[in-house]
């Protein structure tokens, strides 16, 4: 009989919304929220064993702490699988899914999760077993069903097929394999048909930028919460965190708390791609903090946030890219931010 | 505006988004004034696509 463990959030858990989105990580006997439909659709075939909740803030925020009692969780119960949410379109609660997912596979436990295909937690953790589902919860069934299904397989050690053919998200795995004309018929091919208009699929998807639908505009300006926010390398002097030149792969928050001003004393560039010696010299040249301030005291708007996030772009990886947006993002949807200045260089 | 940033302004130069360090001080601030100025109508402008908004 099939043992599983079940991650949920501390929405699903019903302990309630993001006023308890700190709730630290409880470990629960059987199934909770979504577990007991789980549990009926396993039936006699399996048993939900045990619950990890915890609160979507408490995971992004004190990660250390929450990956540390997930892996307990795990020492602890020996399931056969783990399904961790799922999550939807919920970003934190994707990545605390992704993440959990990581940490099964890593004690050898096949995981699996279920998120929406723009979730930023399918960024957290390429390698993860992701059943693509929609954007709202009134696809659990649906979602869980899919995500049991892939589940019996993995844990039966039987070889998935392709990610289309199996119903999970790419994984960024290629296998050999042998197609029945060579790639210059095939390409060939494929060109004729893009020539007539036909409809084609390509071999090899190249990863692109997306097509983001733009915000709404801010109504009401002299209200408005304000982030600013850079590429360009502006960091404390010393760069305590060692923010690269080139290919960094994280972003930083630095205080702007009483700052009407950013000195060459107390800040400078790092950014490795063009030459950052003027803004070295005067970092408003790529951070306009004493422009910010001012607007601000004449209530051009409303406040400015007492934080910048930071990082340097220069030959940063798309995937990279997209993983900081998507985390700068949500950090500044948590502070109820309206709108956002990106100095990029 | 290639990878998809929707409301774009036309910064100064690479090294000096936000001013130009070759003015006066005073004149710097002021053309930094007018920048931040331009992205706070940006900020308060519906556009349907990637969009630059010239720079001042």
């Amino acid at each position: 009989m099939f043992r599983i463990s079940h991650y949920v959030n501390q929405f699903f858990a019903g302990i309630g919304g993001e006023e308890h989105a700190n709730h630290p990580p409880e470990v629960r006997e059987g199934p909770v929220g979504p577990g007991r439909a789980l549990q009926a659709m396993l039936k006699n075939e399996g048993r939900v064993i045990s619950t990890l909740v915890c609160g979507d803030n408490f995971f992004n925020e004190r990660v250390e702490a929450a990956r540390a009692a997930v892996q307990a969780w795990l020492r602890e119960v020996r399931p056969d699988a783990v399904l961790a949410g799922p999550a939807f379109a919920a970003g934190r609660y994707g990545s605390a899914c992704a993440q959990v997912c990581q940490l099964a596979e890593e004690a050898g436990i096949p995981a699996v999760t279920g998120l929406h295909p723009e979730n930023p937690g399918v960024l957290v953790y390429k390698r993860a077993y992701v059943v693509p589902t929609g954007n709202s919860a009134t696809g659990m069934g649906p979602a869980l069903q899919a995500m049991l299904a892939l589940t019996r397989k993995r844990a039966a050690g039987l070889p998935l097929g392709p990610a289309e053919a199996d119903g999970y998200l790419p994984r960024g795995i290629r296998r050999p394999g042998l197609r029945e004309r060579p790639g210059a018929e095939r390409a060939v091919a494929m060109l004729v048909t893009k020539l007539r208009g036909g409809p084609f699929r390509t071999e090899i998807p190249v990863d692109k930028y997306e097509a983001v639908p733009p915000a709404a505009p801010i109504g009401e300006m002299c209200r408005a919460r304000i982030a600013v926010v850079t590429t360009g390398g502006i960091v404390p002097k010393g760069n305590p965190d060692r923010i690269k030149r080139c290919s960094e792969t994280r972003w930083r928050m630095y205080d702007l708390t009483g700052l009407e001003a950013l000195t060459p004393d107390k800040f400078e560039c790092v950014h490795g791609g063009f030459f950052n010696l003027p803004a070295c010299q005067d970092p408003h040249l790529v951070l306009p903090l004493d422009a910010l301030r001012a607007l601000e005291r004449e209530g051009a708007f409303g406040k400015l946030m007492d934080f910048f996030c930071s990082t340097v772009g220069n030959d940063q990886r798309l995937a990279d890219c997209k993983r900081h947006g998507a985390e700068i993002g949500a950090l500044l949807r948590s502070h109820q931010v309206d709108g956002a200045l990106l100095v990029a260089t | 505006m290639q990878a998809g940033a929707n409301r774009v302004i036309q910064g100064i130069k690479i090294e000096h988004v936000c001013g130009d360090p070759s003015l006066s001080p005073a004149a710097d601030r002021a053309l930094r004034r007018r920048l931040v100025e331009q992205a706070f109508r940006a900020l308060q402008t519906g556009v349907t696509q990637p969009t630059l908004f010239q720079a001042v």
